[in-house]
């Protein structure tokens, strides 16, 4: 479902990503780890378009998202690090401007609108501008954009901003219930308990370059042989 | 102040590491922005010089009348740097997110307002204080002025003129953000507006220069003394009035009646900057906090003409372009600074528009024709231009940081970039077209210009909306949110030299063709249609050569990584 080929992605003289391969399949929930800087967002800002690759390729779903962008994008979901919103418009009314540039039809998009607005708990607020949201409600509602065209693959970096308890335990189960209808998370997180919680395999960047790639099981072997925990290891594995 | 000093100094670092940065596209782009600035200044000196010796030199209108001129420009001047440090003043002061950092740390609030002070008004002042600088060359070059004299000038009367219009302005916003308070935002903005505008009205009316040319012959060789009695009273409280006797008195050599109006300027300003920073010390904090209340809305609800714009409404077109036109509607229509802007140019448009309307042409030198319909048509051009920057410039900037959505949607970027054109060139052309017809009325019988007139519009507005769409997109700052801070960026002061040397173009081309045909209605002397013709087509053959060019560079910034 992702495929990620000798991805590099450079900034002048700055290597950000270096060489990156990997491949989430269908029904996986993917983690991606590493410290500050370590090239995180940047792989996820080449994944969905946002940057060109320096050298490299990515494929979703099949199409490579520089070649084939508008149909590597008509099932691809993105939540960015921030939830940057038209300030101006309702909260219903960027629902509509998304669904749009997905092509829904405006009575799909209707009944999806109110399933998910009502399963994210946003009540009265969505009919408010969405420059008088918290931080926490700017993240409920690019989720609930990236869900409305039943996206295959989701990319989404930093997932816990703002979000309180309640909101995070929603999430977390509308993405789980993806994986398990067999669509692909790829996850960025800098929350190692949610990374445990929810990923069946991770990987560690660390300079751009991935220094761990295996399932949760191989990742709890590791952990054994320092104290037990996964701060000790990514610790371990990032130190400088 | 030592605080005070450690922010300005940080701000000014951050400046220069903007400008002076050591990336090749950075100083290559700077040292565009040199050039091109640098060629500004140089035309405008050499057009205030030619202005300056052409009126004393060549029309004879004696010293006097020119600094009587030169007030009233003057006037313009100051009233153009007042609303803009008060415009710009309304995001420095109360949208900024700097206000909100300095507030978290032990700095007093009124050294925080100070160093929002000074940012507003170099921000908003120093495009005009190069062109005053420039102004004030030209001028001083033809009566061969000493170096000093500049010096002095510039120090003691420009930079005190201007601080004085930017110290009032902030005043009366403070004022107007307390009043804000307790009374409906709208009704006070148009209040506002209103008052500006009777105040140029009554302005022009009361010093009337077209009374003061039309009868100077009858009282000629006593002209001085007859223009003095034309001075309005309130004229000697009138900071214009200061500065243009100063220049008056020294140009003359008579420094010392110079003097007292140099010290009453200065004095003035120091009062009006007292004043603010009185004002501020009371106001500024409170109206900062209740301008955090006034930025909560309510969202009203839909009226039956805005429900057809609604997204939820049914559409002809396809969903992508229905959702992209109807975001741009709604984006524009709720940003206060957006309908005001259109409304305060719809206005200027009907006063021009009525004033040219009523204009008796009469045929008499060709020379004299030619340059009178050129110049409407450059006026023309300068308000079309005008309109582009403000409101076409801005668009792709206004996507903000929220263009993640357009970019990891499955759509053409072209497309956006396409349907932004068009939207902002069928905005233009109907300005274009509509100021364009109704200046050409009174030459409505004179098919043939009227035709040039539309068809150079036409042209025009084509490139304008280009140019400006392009250099939009390459110099994209999608972080300012605020549309009239990206309408006077550096890259919007660029893009607007770049609109003033294109619309040079049409006079020049015309002028031969349009002269001919002037002495043909005058003198009957023979005429060619030809002429006319190609100067037309070479009009649209470079504008579309300049819009192609423009589209191209701007889509390939529009797709650079974001």
């Amino acid at each position: 479902m992702i495929e990620l080929k000798n991805l590099t992605k450079k900034f002048g003289d700055f290597t950000a990503v270096d060489d990156l391969s990997l491949r989430v399949d269908a029904g996986e929930f993917f983690g991606f780890l590493g410290p500050n800087g370590a090239g995180k967002t940047t792989t996820i800002k080449v994944m969905t378009g946002l940057y060109a690759p320096t050298s490299g390729e990515v494929q979703i779903n099949g199409h490579d998202i520089q070649r084939e962008p508008l149909r590597a994008k008509e099932r691809l979901g993105y939540v960015p690090d921030m939830p940057f919103l038209y300030e101006k418009l309702t909260g219903r009314e960027f629902l509509f401007f998304k669904g749009g540039l997905f092509g829904i039809a405006k009575r799909t998009l209707q009944s999806r609108i109110e399933e998910l607005v009502y399963r994210f708990e946003m009540g009265d607020w969505i009919d408010k501008r969405t420059e008088d949201y918290s931080q926490g409600m700017r993240q409920r509602l690019t989720i609930v954009a990236t869900l409305l065209h039943d996206p295959k693959v989701i990319i989404i970096d930093e997932l816990m901003v703002g979000l309180d308890p309640r909101s995070a335990r929603i999430v977390k189960d509308a993405l789980k219930e993806r994986t398990r209808a067999g669509g692909a998370v790829f996850m960025s997180t800098h929350s190692l308990p949610t990374a445990e919680e929810l990923c069946d395999r991770i990987g560690i960047i660390h300079h751009g370059k991935l220094v761990f790639l295996d399932t949760l099981s191989k990742l709890r072997e590791q952990k054994q042989r320092l104290d037990g925990t996964l701060e000790s290891l990514f610790l371990e594995l990032t130190k400088a | 102040m030592r605080q005070f000093l450690i922010v300005m100094r940080f701000k000014l670092l951050a400046g220069l590491k903007s400008v002076f940065g050591i990336r090749r596209d950075v100083v290559t782009r700077e040292l565009a922005s040199f050039l091109v600035l640098a060629g500004f200044s140089v035309a405008i000196f050499l057009f205030a010089r030619f202005v300056t010796s052409y009126l004393l030199n060549d029309a004879h209108i004696g010293l006097f009348l020119f600094h009587r001129f030169l007030s009233m420009v003057l006037f313009v001047f100051f009233l153009t740097i007042n609303l803009g440090n008060m415009i710009v003043a309304y995001s420095t002061l109360y949208k900024s997110d700097e206000v909100g950092f300095l507030l978290t740390h032990p700095i007093s609030f009124e050294k925080i307002f100070i160093i929002k002070f000074l940012d507003n008004f170099f921000h908003s002042s120093s495009t005009l204080f190069i062109v005053g600088v420039s102004v004030l060359a030209g001028y001083g070059s033809v009566f061969n002025m000493p170096l000093t004299f500049y010096l002095f000038v510039m120090v003691a009367m420009v930079i005190p003129f201007m601080l004085l219009a930017a110290a009032l302005a902030v005043t009366l916003l403070l004022g107007l953000m307390k009043l804000a308070t307790k009374m409906n935002v709208r009704r006070l903005i148009m209040g506002l507006l209103i008052g500006y505008l009777a105040l140029v009205y009554f302005y022009f009316r009361f010093t009337n220069p077209m009374q003061l040319t039309e009868q100077v012959m009858k009282f000629y060789p006593d002209v001085n003394e007859y223009f003095s009695q034309f001075d309005p009273k309130f004229a000697a409280y009138l900071p214009n009035h200061w500065l243009a006797d100063s220049l008056y008195f020294f140009v003359r050599g008579d420094t010392g009646a110079a003097i007292p109006y140099v010290a009453v300027l200065i004095l003035a300003t120091l009062g009006s900057v007292l004043l603010c920073l009185l004002v501020a010390a009371r106001l500024y904090y409170p109206t900062w906090v209740s301008s955090r209340e006034l930025l909560l809305h309510k969202p009203s609800p839909l009226s039956k003409p805005t429900r057809l714009l609604a997204f939820q409404s049914p559409s002809f077109v396809d969903p992508q372009t229905e959702v992209l036109l109807k975001k741009d509607f709604w984006q524009f229509f709720r940003e206060p600074s957006q309908w005001l802007h259109l409304l305060i140019l719809f206005f200027l448009i009907v006063v021009f528009v009525t004033s040219i309307v009523t204009l008796k042409l009469k045929m008499t030198l060709p020379f004299l024709q030619t340059v009178s319909y050129l110049i409407v048509m450059t006026f023309n051009g300068f308000l079309i231009a005008s309109v582009a920057l403000r409101f076409v410039f801005p668009v792709i900037s206004l996507e903000g940081q929220a263009f993640w959505s357009i970019r990891s949607a499955p759509i053409r970027l072209r497309k956006v970039y396409w349907l932004k054109f068009i939207v902002g060139l069928t905005f233009v052309l109907v300005v274009a077209e509509f100021l364009s017809f109704l200046s050409s009325y009174p030459l409505r019988e004179h098919s043939r210009l009227l035709l040039a007139t539309l068809g150079g519009s036409f042209a025009l507005s084509i490139g304008l909306v280009a140019l400006n769409l392009g250099a939009g997109a390459y110099f994209a700052d999608y972080r300012e949110k605020n549309p009239i801070r990206i309408a006077s960026s550096q890259g919007a002061s660029l893009t607007f030299l770049l609109d003033l040397g294109f619309l040079i173009l049409p006079v020049l081309l015309l002028f031969i063709p349009v002269h001919r045909y002037f002495e043909h209605i005058i003198f009957g002397r023979p005429y060619a249609e030809a002429p006319l013709f190609i100067a037309l087509g070479t009009v649209f053959i470079i504008s579309a050569f300049i819009a192609t060019i423009a589209s191209f560079a701007g889509l390939r910034s529009f797709e650079r990584d974001f």
